[in-house]
């Protein structure tokens, strides 16, 4: 087995018995991301730091003073995810020189596990987006299929573990921005429990829906980086008190996990929209829970009504947030400088030159709905829905242990397919949104591929803080299938969705 | 519902933003769109009995009230476009 296919807790292993150094790991690294350089995965590559880190992690590991499965793992880290010293650009030219002068408390729990940066993944601009496409640094591609997108917004982070150029990344989901380009990409992406993971160091997008996790090749990794980045932080109020009892993931199979489990699966999650290929491996899924000994049945889940404001409810209050949120780039503290003598002219100079088209949209969506005349029929309406939506999501996981659905209604499509139509793209995330929403933990697992060789992931939605039992419950379906294993072939094709819009 | 140049004006005051006239008509084309896709929001029958706080915000973990050191100011500065020594530096405001 090449070392690009290793799991990271495999290659922590190899580091930990010195079958392999912190310092060769990292070249071998490097080396596939040369390889992969045209994906554009990593918008900036942290040379420099990365051998100095793994230089420091070998001698405590040889020293015996850090004993992290993780230790002298290279990882990558979404570029909205504050690192000290490290370009923290958001993928926009406002942050293209930012360098933050503080670590994100996940940041900082990795390096004291041993962790060696390589680099900073590629993303959409400020989040803002379900396929890379929006990046100042350039569009990210698929390892599968490079004329295809990897997904949004956490692309970058997919596409280089996808490809192996690193063992494991940190995203974040608003929305659906890890386990939507997890599923395009065939790696495992973990959106916590909204408070499971401290948003201090996350640049934020949308305040209430916005969580830090995992992206790796199998769900055994991203409980054991969970298991460091989560719990309680004084810098985030928002983040929460509550011990969710990790423990080591055995390696025996946990096949036993699903046994006597109740797996829901809403019926109108599976009804038109949704690609029929991507619904027979969906289905195959359900069943392969059903023959590890989980009784999975199809429920009424919502009214249609409620399934079709589902999306128009998330963005009236991801773009209402972000309107506020994304206010304090002013061109005076960070960030880009348009350098006015008038004070209002260098705010609307700087951001109009630092903002791309879509962060401009979405931030005068954000201010349309947030403003007189149309709070009540827009800001607040959302809100009820996303009250009721909650309630939704309780219920059915009171009568269900999980439920599971797509990630996406397709999964990865050609390159500029969809960036003139904003109401499709929007309409990608029908999946993902609500869980958000919820403030529910989700995970997305390589669950098959279609007849063009294209990675499709299957989604399982738990209680909140149940994420021990649910990553259990993953890793019994990744002891029983091996889609999470395999790595694009190039030669295989992929090849029917070869037109790329110029 | 569409949007004309007097909303989009209004809105590029709010978001101290300055469109290009390209980026005018094709923020005024997706924007209109978007916001015919969000009158399922506004038709849904749903009403403020149903209000409730989003999952977590019942339960704000607040910090005591303890000091801290201070960060170092050079650091603080370290990403400003315009600075002295101490300050940050910004177009004049007052007369």
């Amino acid at each position: 087995m090449e070392l690009k296919e290793l799991t990271a807790l495999e290659l922590g292993r190899r580091i930990r018995v010195k079958e392999i150094s912190c310092k060769e790991a990292l070249d071998a690294a490097y080396s596939v991301c040369k390889e992969e350089e045209k994906l554009n995965a990593f918008s900036l590559l942290s040379r420099d730091y990365a051998y100095s880190c793994a230089d420091k992690v070998q001698k405590k590991i040889l020293e015996g003073e850090i004993a992290s499965p993780l230790a002298g793992v290279p990882m990558g880290i979404k570029a909205n995810i504050s690192t000290k010293n490290i370009i923290t650009s958001c993928g926009s030219k406002m942050l293209e020189n930012y360098s933050p002068v503080f670590d994100a408390t996940s940041v900082a729990r990795l390096k004291e596990n041993g962790c060696v940066i390589m680099g900073k993944c590629n993303m959409d601009e400020f989040a803002m987006g379900s396929s890379t496409e929006t990046s100042f640094h350039g569009i990210c591609r698929n390892p599968w299929n490079e004329t295809c997108v990897p997904g949004g917004s956490s692309g970058g982070c997919a596409a280089a573990v996808g490809s192996g150029q690193t063992y494991y990344a940190l995203g974040s989901d608003t929305g659906g921005s890890i386990r939507q380009p997890a599923s395009f990409c065939n790696v495992t992406g973990v959106k916590p429990t909204y408070g499971a993971v401290s948003r201090y160091g996350l640049i934020a997008y949308g305040s209430s829906l916005d969580q830090i996790g995992p992206m790796a090749r199998d769900i055994m990794d991203c409980t054991e980086i969970l298991s460091i980045i989560s719990g309680y932080d004084r810098k985030d109020p928002t983040s929460r008190k509550m011990e969710m009892g990790f423990s080591r993931i055995s390696e025996k199979a946990e096949t036993e996990m699903l046994k006597g489990m109740k797996i829901g699966l809403p019926k109108e999650y599976f009804s038109a929209g949704l690609d029929p290929e991507v619904k027979e491996i969906i289905l195959r899924g359900a069943k392969k829970c059903e023959e590890l000994g989980a009784y999975v049945e199809e429920f009424e889940f919502m009214t249609p009504e409620m399934m079709d404001c589902t999306i128009g409810a998330y963005y009236i209050i991801a773009c209402a947030e972000a309107s506020s949120n994304l206010g304090r780039f002013d061109g005076i503290r960070y960030g880009f400088s348009a350098k006015e003598e008038d004070l209002a002219r260098q705010y609307t100079e700087s951001r109009s030159k630092g903002f791309g088209l879509e962060v401009k949209r979405r931030l005068m969506l954000g201010s349309f709905v947030l403003s007189a005349g149309f709070y009540d029929a827009y800001y607040n309406k959302a809100q009820l829905i996303r009250s009721r939506l909650t309630k939704l999501w309780n219920s059915a996981l009171d009568n269900y242990s999980f439920i599971l659905s797509p990630v996406a209604p397709h999964s990865a499509y050609p390159i500029g397919e969809n960036t003139d139509d904003p109401v499709a793209m929007m309409l990608g995330d029908v999946y993902t949104v609500a869980v958000n929403m919820a403030g529910l933990p989700a995970v997305s697992l390589p669950a098959g591929f279609t007849r063009d060789n294209m990675p499709v992931g299957m989604q399982l939605i738990g209680k909140a803080f149940d994420e021990p039992r649910l990553f259990r419950a993953a890793h019994s379906f990744q002891m029983a299938t091996d889609f999470h294993r395999k790595m694009p072939d190039k030669s295989l094709g992929g090849g029917n969705k070869q037109c790329m819009k110029q | 519902m569409k949007i004309n140049d007097e909303l989009l004006n209004y809105l590029e005051t709010l978001t101290r933003l300055s469109l290009s006239p390209e980026e005018r008509e094709k923020v005024t084309n997706d924007l209109s769109r978007i916001l015919e896709y969000m009158e399922l929001v506004k038709k849904a029958d749903i009403n403020a009995s149903e209000a409730e706080l989003p999952h977590g915000a019942e339960t704000n973990e607040l910090r005591t009230d303890e000091p801290e050191p201070p960060y170092d100011r050079n650091l603080l500065l370290k990403n400003a476009a315009g600075k002295d020594s101490e300050f940050f530096k910004a177009p004049q405001i007052i007369e």
